[in-house]
């Protein structure tokens, strides 16, 4: 997309304000309007889509499968496919680990675990369709969506399984299968979201448009969990924005209680989606 | 006591009683669910088809500036295909990468498909994007790939000889059976045809599977009169859509 | 044929749910499956009193429209007046044999979610549901209610699967009473009465929750007490549970669940196989698995642990200081068991005999030097797939007390199979059944009994009857012996007996105009005396050139048998003719097999013919397949072709043939033989019988005349020849037919016997080198001998299989025994339908017709190979014991003294070969000597020495020529007439 210099010097001025004016109204901490639905894809065992008003799209599927613990590295795969952007490209890699990392950081110890020997792997994988801004957000929500509406096959053989070997069996009424982190004895838990601030002077955007993004002098990344935390990592990413020259320190202190008192607000957004119960996309 | 089980168990497909596993008869199509302009906001073109449990998006993009010299033709424009089949599309997970040999003549055989019926020869030296993703597969991926394309070439307004539709159809001992499903492709021998309009001028015949000639003709003819089916409810949802547009024009 | 589309979507009679469920795999994945399921309103009840169905029912691809089944005036008992029933699984699957009975059970709806359970539980119940199903008779129908929108059911949140399925059962019988109550208001017929609905089922919580629904339900055994004549068919009913709960006079250690077996197969901790039952000793049994060159052993009746002799089993090895050698002696199950009584409890898990039996064999273990020989033993925890079956057998008479009131009783079933443990059953007639041969199925062999429990089938006739006794063979054979169906009959030629070939060939029929015309030709048949079905004939004719041409036509069956109707099913699934000594089973109907297809004389046939260019050195020049039409002109025996062939004074054109079809024979022979074609023996035996009382009278060995060779030589090569050209036009799925080559490890028994007895070796570096081996194997003194190697050395070899070519690597096709590269059999259609098959295949490479689907694709093939390689065993075995059985009612006649030769030598026994009548007698240590004790058995050497009754020393060893006395004699115990054998000095 490209900009003549007098839009960019409008755009980049109104941002600057103290009490800044964003190109489509929205206050600093507003998402612009999204549209989600869970549980679309029958075969899976979670789904969610995620659409922005810009045309952004992110399908998430979830699918598990039953490996030995021990031989597995991780016991949770995140794949991340974007439309027209190669697979090793840094956008890619960055979204996957950092989701990877806070995802198994945050999963309760024994979330997936079946036997002594053998445990849930899921297999989480974001198709982005398109982009025309940052990719984070969405895939960060979808993925969200899809792991809360994950259901687990409930293990009907014995657990313990060190000493004789058993293949686990499985209830064959999926009406018996969990919810993913969720059984009598453990709280609900719920996957952390990651959300991208544009940095422009000293303001700071939650959600940022194209045209927020082109103007800023960088991104905030950080990621808040369900129990009220920001989570790491926290970093600056770049938003494709010209500027250089560095962010002031007390920008990720605002970085930290924007995203306090976002965050709550766009989980209970997300929850109130994923209680509802869809199952075709259109 | 004729207790040679096996041959019983392959019976499930199509039942004595004139039945296949999932209720339908030999002649019926699997639900047919479409959509166009799904993705106004991203793309020129797009549309959202489900045959059964296959579901497939498609966004079409162009005609526009060609991406380069191999994508350029001066007497037409370039149709360039891209099916990308998520991770999470089949029963167990596989990842298939872009450049995988089936996709890219999954892609290939798309495009020759759809250059039999778009007039193509209206837009030299542009490029036209289809790229399809595919959500979930319970067989009749090429056919529903190729409904998809149609559908959203004709909201990207390209014009077209006609819809072209396809479907698939095997046969089971002497029985055609329409539109199959994973279960049945991976025990039938099956083709898939793709028609130009209600017409019997086929775009796409694939056929990978071997069949006796004299099953050829039946299958065939089965096959092509479960593509007339479809475009048929290809065209009401293009009219439905159509007349949504007109009435929002007539509000402005 | 038509071709409309229905569109789901828009008929609003469709409307669709979905099944989701989950799979666990077997290697322990749990996958989420999701399916369609497409709901109708088009699901006939299919009773005839039915008004409202028949309006709505759809037309097949054919545009046929099935007839309705159920009958208008169908079962009718007293208390329940007219009605149909509806089963559920379990008594599919426990009472199958009453539900074929032909007394009762008719009109019976079988709802989808029943048999579809009946599938995944037992594929052999459900094939035998569906032959209920086709049969007209029984009114049987299937009613997909899980396909139709008024009786599918949802499963419920926290309801099982069996719940669901109960339920769904219960609503099938409430939609067809009010259904059909709707379709009686509307008729015009004010005379119909209201039929009953009756749900059969042994589940009393459904039964329950039926009755509270107002369904008639009742068990089994209440609606069989309703009948007239349920005397008889009670004793059928199977075993229920609350009957073993009460026995505890055994405990087999339990079975691991599934999970545990899968997961040690992985895990390579346990191994699976089949069980293979020690003929000799029924304590003993091995397990082939692929981890191990050797089977394991698996040893006495607790790690035998119920599994039956070819069961799938998984074993767990036992640890090193419980591995033995397998044991060299005879344990006979009904010695042993003999005093056992059915009702009676049994303290001791093992008995006191077979605990001596065991703790011998551990001596014989620990003292044997050469170490070598100790096995790894194993015992089994767990049986993947029973190999249950009908069994015959017979009532052992001491198990039942000798009242005969008709109360009911457990008795014990001694079965015909000595491999396999006695079954104890429950019925009121036990008094009746003593003596008789009876078949009887068995239900369930719970931990904490000691023998199988099983129900009663039915009666076979007394005991050592022909009929009776025939009849058990082929049940235990598994021959089907049934006469033909009326659909298989529905697929002959309508003109029956009259049909006839077309007198003119140009009568527009396409196929026609591709036969050869070769009536002119001078063809012949030869086969044994009295043969109807005659499959073959051969010429031979000078050619202008010097060569002949020499043709060999068989009978064209697949003009007949098209395949995919009825009756090519029924053909496939019997796989062969089976022959027994006064009876012939036919794998076709009579019309076909004796006359349409065979090569009678003086009539025009149809054939297909192998024609070669052979040169008067016996060279091919040329091979030639097509189909034709053939006159024979004379059906000789081979005693009378030989005969003619060396009566000089026949100077015909046809003998003349015939001569030259025997030289070119001894030439393709001799080059046979160099290739390394083997030669092996087993004593055929013919039984003759009494023309008039058809009693057996004498035994035979059947002679061999030069025309048995020259007809066998020629039916090799059209084989061979067919063999390549089907071969070069289906790659992956041509009908062909192998022999492996012996492992060596099949011989090393026979050579260290020849070697340490005889010392003589036979080779295996080839199939030239074995039969030169073979043919050096001679013992001046003892003619007899070379024949006694060979009768052993085949017992060595592999059998031979059939395959279809895509299973194979072309190295891996050849034909050991004929030393050919390829091979198959196209030369007895009428008899095999592997030869149907190569028929077919040949045509199709000919061009004369196209191939079906099923003889194209490779995995069809296979199963095609693997249920005629069964058939195909079935009918020898069943031959065979149809021989042996007439050797004994010969023996029963004349006890006199024979010639035998030793063929085992065990520590308590030796078994003897009499050559004259073809049989194998045991003779026990304790009737060899007075004192079995001082026997003595040196393994090394194969020798047994013993003292004799007479007080004189005696050395007994392997390939030793004695004399015996043959006569047959009847144990009284087991009824079985068994050839016995005593020791002549």
């Amino acid at each position: 997309m490209k900009f003549s210099p007098a839009e960019i010097s409008y755009l980049r001025n109104s941002l600057e304000l103290p009490s800044p004016i964003r190109p489509d109204g929205r206050s600093s901490q507003q998402y612009r309007p999204l549209e989600a639905t869970t549980d679309f894809l029958p075969t899976a065992n979670g789904s969610a889509r995620v659409r922005t008003s810009d045309g952004g799209e992110c399908i998430v599927g979830v699918k598990a499968r039953v490996v030995k613990a021990a031989s597995e590295s991780s016991l949770i795969n995140i794949d991340v496919d974007i439309a027209g952007v190669r697979d090793d490209s840094s956008a890619v890699v960055l979204l996957s680990s950092t989701l990877q990392t806070a995802i198994q950081a945050s999963l309760p110890e024994n979330a997936l675990k079946l036997t002594d020997v053998y445990s849930f792997k899921l297999f989480i994988d974001a198709l982005v369709i398109s982009q025309p801004s940052n990719p984070f957000n969405i895939t960060s929500l979808a993925t969200y969506l899809a792991l809360k509406s994950t259901r687990l096959p409930k293990l009907v053989s014995a657990t313990d399984d060190a000493e004789a070997a058993e293949i686990p069996v499985f209830d064959d009424d999926w009406d018996q299968s969990t919810f993913l982190g969720q059984d009598e004895t453990r709280q609900k838990w719920s996957p952390p979201i990651f959300t991208v601030m544009a940095v422009v002077g000293n303001n700071l955007f939650v959600d940022p448009s194209v045209e927020e993004e082109f103007v800023s002098d960088a991104g905030i990344l950080a990621g808040w969990s369900a129990d009220g935390k920001v989570i790491a990592p926290i970093r600056i990413i770049d938003l494709g924005g010209k500027r250089n020259g560095g962010l002031k320190s007390t920008l990720i202190y605002k970085a930290y209680s924007l995203l306090q008192s976002t965050a709550p607000d766009v989980i209970e957004a997300l929850n109130a989606i994923g209680d509802q119960d869809s199952l075709s996309i259109f | 006591m004729i207790l040679d089980a096996d041959s019983f168990l392959e019976k499930c497909i199509y039942s004595p009683e004139g039945l296949r596993a999932d209720g339908r008869r030999w002649n019926e199509l699997r639900q047919f669910k479409c959509q166009i302009n799904t993705h106004a906001n991203s793309s020129d073109g797009s549309s959202y088809v489900e045959q059964g449990y296959s579901k497939v998006v498609c966004i079409v993009n162009g005609p526009k500036e060609p991406d380069g010299r191999s994508h350029t033709f001066l007497d037409k424009a370039c149709i360039s295909v891209e099916v990308n089949i998520a991770s999470f599309s089949t029963v167990d997970r596989k990842k298939v990468v872009r450049n995988n040999k089936r996709v890219q003549e999954l892609n290939t055989t798309i495009q020759r498909t759809l250059e039999e019926a778009v007039l193509s020869h209206l837009y030299p030296r542009t490029q036209i994007d289809i790229s399809i993703q595919v959500l979930q597969q319970d067989g009749g991926l090429l056919p529903t790939c190729v409904n998809a394309a149609t559908l959203a070439l004709i909201d990207a307004g390209i014009p077209m000889v006609d819809y072209v539709s396809a479907c698939s159809a095997g046969i089971y001992d002497t029985t055609p059976l329409l539109d199959l499903n994973t279960m049945e492709e991976n025990d039938l021998a099956f083709l898939t045809v793709g028609v130009i309009g209600k017409s019997d001028s086929l775009a796409l015949l694939m056929m990978e599977t071997r069949m006796s000639m004299d099953n050829l003709e039946p299958v065939m003819a089965i096959a092509i009169a479960g593509s007339h089916s479809i475009r048929d409810i290809m065209d009401r949802e293009v009219r439905r859509h159509g007349k949504q547009r007109l009435a929002k024009k007539g509000n402005m | 044929m038509s071709t409309t589309v229905k569109r789901s979507i828009e008929t609003k009679s469709l409307s669709i749910s979905s099944k989701v469920f989950v799979r666990s795999s077997k290697s322990g994945n749990a996958t989420k499956i999701v399916r369609e399921q497409y709901l109708r309103n088009d699901i006939p009840c299919s009773s005839k009193l039915c008004l409202i169905c028949p309006l709505n029912v759809q037309a097949d691809v054919n545009g046929v429209v099935k007839p309705f089944v159920l009958s208008e005036d169908p079962n009718r008992t007293k208390q329940l007046g007219s009605h149909y029933i509806v089963i559920d699984a379990n008594i599919a699957i426990q009472a199958i044999d009453l539900l074929e009975h032909k007394a009762t059970f008719y009109d019976i709806i079988v709802p989808q979610t029943v048999l579809d359970e009946v599938r995944n539980r037992s594929l052999p119940i459900y094939a035998r549901l569906r032959s209920l199903v086709k049969d007209e008779d029984k009114r049987y129908y299937i009613f997909h209610n899980e396909f139709r929108r008024d009786t599918f059911v949802q499963r419920q949140p926290k309801e099982s699967i069996n719940d669901r399925n109960d339920r769904a059962i219960r609503r099938v019988c409430a939609w067809y009473k009010s259904h059909l109550e709707e379709s009686v208001s509307n008729s015009d017929r004010p005379n119909l009465k209201i039929l009953k609905i009756v749900l059969i089922t042994n589940d009393f919580d459904n039964r329950t929750k039926a009755k509270a629904e107002g369904i008639t339900a009742l068990s089994l055994r209440e609606y069989i007490g309703s009948l007239p004549d349920s005397e008889t068919l009670l004793d059928m009913i199977p075993t229920e549970d609350q009957l073993n709960n009460k026995r505890k006079e055994f405990s087999f250690p339990e079975h691991f669940p599934m999970s545990r077996l899968m997961g040690g197969v992985k895990n390579k901790t346990l191994y699976q196989g089949a069980l293979n039952t020690n003929q000799y000793n029924f304590l003993e049994a091995t397990v082939s698995t692929p981890a191990y060159p050797k089977p394991l052993l698996i040893l006495g009746l607790e790690n035998i642990n119920r599994a039956f002799n070819g069961d799938s089993v998984v074993v767990e090895l036992l640890p090193q200081s419980e591995w033995k050698q397998p044991s060299t002696q005879i344990v006979d199950e009904e010695e042993l068991s003999k005093n056992d009584d059915a009702t009676n409890e049994i303290s001791s898990v093992i008995t006191e005999q077979e605990r001596k039996i065991l703790g011998q064999e551990a001596l014989d273990a620990q003292t044997s030097s050469a170490e070598f020989k100790i096995q790894p033993t194993a015992k089994v925890v767990g049986i993947i797939k029973r190999s249950w079956r009908y069994y015959v057998g017979h009532i052992v008479p001491n198990s039942t007390t000798s009242d005969k009131t008709s109360s009911t009783k457990s008795v014990f079933v001694q079965l015909m199979d000595r491999c396999l443990p006695r079954i104890r059953i429950r019925t009121r007639q036990s008094a009746t059944l003593v003596g008789k041969r009876i078949v009887v199925a068995i239900d369930s062999w719970p931990a904490n009994s000691r023998y199988p429990e099983g129900h009663f089938v039915r009666a076979l006739g007394e005991i050592e009857t022909k009929e009776a006794e025939t009849e058990a063979l082929l049940l235990e054979h598994d021959v089907e012996y049934r006469p033909f169906s009326k659909t298989v009959l529905d697929c002959l030629p309508k003109e029956g007996h009259d049909w006839k070939v077309p007198e003119n060939l140009d009568n527009g029929d396409e196929q026609l105009k591709k036969r050869k015309d070769l009536r002119d030709l001078l063809v012949c048949s030869i086969d044994p005396v009295g043969c109807q079905d005659i499959d073959d004939a051969l010429h031979a004719k000078m050619l202008p050139n010097g060569n002949h041409q020499v043709g060999v036509h068989i009978a064209d069956v697949g003009h007949f048998v098209k395949a995919n109707t009825p009756l090519d099913d029924e053909g496939a699934s019997r796989g062969t003719s089976v022959y027994l000594v006064d009876k012939r089973i036919d794998m076709l109907p009579m019309l076909l097999g004796t006359d349409l297809c065979s090569l009678k004389p003086y009539v025009e046939r149809f054939a297909f013919s192998v024609l070669w260019e052979i040169t008067p050195e016996g060279e091919i020049v040329k091979t030639d397949f097509t189909k034709s039409i053939i006159r024979s002109r004379e059906a000789f025996s081979y005693e009378q072709a030989q005969i003619r062939i060396d009566d000089d004074s026949q100077q015909d054109e046809l003998t003349q043939g015939m001569r030259v079809l025997l030289k070119i024979s001894k030439k393709l022979k001799q080059e046979r033989i160099n290739a390394g074609a083997l030669n092996l023996a087993s004593p055929e035996v013919k039984v003759h019988m009494d023309s008039e009382t058809s009693d057996p009278g004498d035994v035979e060995i059947k002679k061999l005349l030069d025309t048995n060779s020259l007809v066998e030589e020629f039916m090799l090569l059209a084989n061979i020849s067919v063999a390549k050209k089907i071969y070069e036009s289906f790659p992956q799925t041509a009908m062909l037919r192998r022999h492996g080559s012996p492992p060596a490890t099949n011989f090393e028994i026979l050579n260290d016997q020849l070697r340490v007895r005889k010392n003589m070796t036979v080779s295996l570096e080839s199939s030239r080198a074995l039969a030169d081996s073979l043919d050096r194997c001679v013992d001046v003194k003892e003619p007899f001998f070379n024949t006694l190697v060979r009768i052993m050395a085949t017992r060595c070899m592999l059998a031979a299989e059939y395959f279809s070519s895509g299973s194979y690597a072309y190295p891996e096709f050849r034909h050991y025994g004929l030393a050919s590269e390829i091979y198959t059999h196209f030369t007895s259609p009428i008899r095999r339908y592997a030869d149907i098959v190569a028929h077919r295949q040949l045509a199709a490479a000919i061009g004369y017709e196209t191939l079906a689907q099923s003889h194209r694709e490779k995995d069809k093939m296979e199963r095609i190979c693997g249920n005629i390689n069964k058939r195909h065993r079935n009918a020898q075995f069943a031959g065979r014991a149809s021989i042996e059985y007439y050797v004994g009612q010969v023996l029963k006649a004349s006890e006199s003294e024979q010639e035998g030769f030793v063929i085992k030598v065990f520590s308590n026994g030796i078994v003897i070969l009499v050559p004259k009548f073809g049989v194998e007698g045991l003779i026990h240590i304790e009737d060899l000597c007075g004192d079995p004790t001082s026997s003595e058995f040196d393994e090394s050497t194969y020798c047994l020495n013993f003292t004799e009754k007479s007080g004189t020393k005696r050395q007994i060893a392997i390939f030793d020529k004695v004399k015996v006395f043959v006569k047959s004699e009847k144990d009284e115990s087991t009824g079985r007439r068994k050839v016995r054998m005593s020791l002549l000095s």
